[in-house]
């Protein structure tokens, strides 16, 4: 394994004949990297989510998906090529909106309420403009941006997760520091934009 | 640990609700003085219990629509802890 990318992204290989490979070397990597795993089940994110922390396999595997989403996304252009929505937008650009203006499906709220006061975060407001000064990772196992914004101890860090579109936030709670480090350095969660202020 | 296995047993043999597990489980698990108890092992156990229960879900009308974004049911919940205990 390792040829066909290199050969496709330094122009030894035409299109149709790399579109021929995709299919057979995409099955072979799900099964080795849960980025491309999750670049595969979420192509929106996959410049970021192979592009980061993954080498030149990531490279060739980031240069391959941009090329497939301006092949079957409905020609959106190039402009877009990682973390794009359905319009072609580019959302690490645009970063994330304002965490209080976002919409929440109901039970996020409740967890919000329920575990804020725990931290001495209470109400909505409260937890989410804490949560905003945090930085957004893409769980590799879900395809969920997780927001971990560390508390003035150190202790402990807020959870904001949106959904890969990163237009609803589908949950919320306080994690562990030794969970949050152990999830980074495992590789499970990938930092996608650094400051969400 | 014993308090943590106590609360995953009471809710697998049927006798709390999850209503109850997660409240006593949220309390627990921001407990320092219990968390920091555990030895490396038993963290890693208890952290991935947690990360799972963040996705549990009781109303079924909201699970049809965030499913997608790996939520699961209590019964698929209590399923995967059943699971986890013979591992």
């Amino acid at each position: 394994m390792g040829r066909w990318y290199s050969e496709f992204i330094t122009g030894q290989q035409s299109w149709s004949s790399f579109q021929g490979e995709l299919g057979a070397a995409a099955n072979q990597l799900s099964q080795s990297s849960p980025a491309w795993n999750t670049a595969m089940s979420h192509p929106y994110l996959s410049g970021a989510a192979v592009g980061v922390g993954s080498g030149v396999a990531a490279y060739g595997a980031a240069a391959g998906l941009t090329t497939l989403s301006v092949q079957y996304l409905g020609g959106i252009g190039t402009a877009c090529t990682a973390m794009c929505n359905q319009n072609g937008q580019k959302l690490v650009e645009q970063g994330i909106s304002n965490l209080q203006q976002l919409p929440r499906i109901e039970s996020a709220t409740e967890k919000i309420m329920e575990r804020g006061p725990n931290i001495k975060l209470s109400g909505i407001n409260n937890f989410l403009q804490q949560s905003q000064k945090g930085t957004a990772y893409l769980d590799n196992t879900t395809g969920n941006i997780n927001i971990f914004s560390r508390l003035a101890d150190g202790s402990k860090y807020t959870r904001v997760t949106l959904n890969p579109e990163l237009n609803r936030i589908i949950s919320a709670g306080i994690n562990t520091s030794r969970n949050v480090n152990n999830g980074i350095s495992s590789g499970r969660f990938t930092e996608v934009i650094s400051n969400t202020k | 640990m014993e308090k943590f296995t106590e609360l995953i047993k009471s809710l697998t043999d049927g006798k709390i609700e999850f209503k109850t597990f997660h409240k006593q489980w949220q309390e627990l698990y921001l407990n320092e003085k219990v968390y920091e108890t555990l030895s490396e092992t038993e963290k890693d156990i208890v952290d991935e219990i947690h990360n799972q229960e963040d996705f549990v879900l009781e109303s079924e009308g909201e699970l049809q629509d965030v499913r997608k974004y790996n939520f699961i049911s209590i019964s698929e919940f209590i399923s995967w802890l059943k699971n986890r205990q013979h591992e």
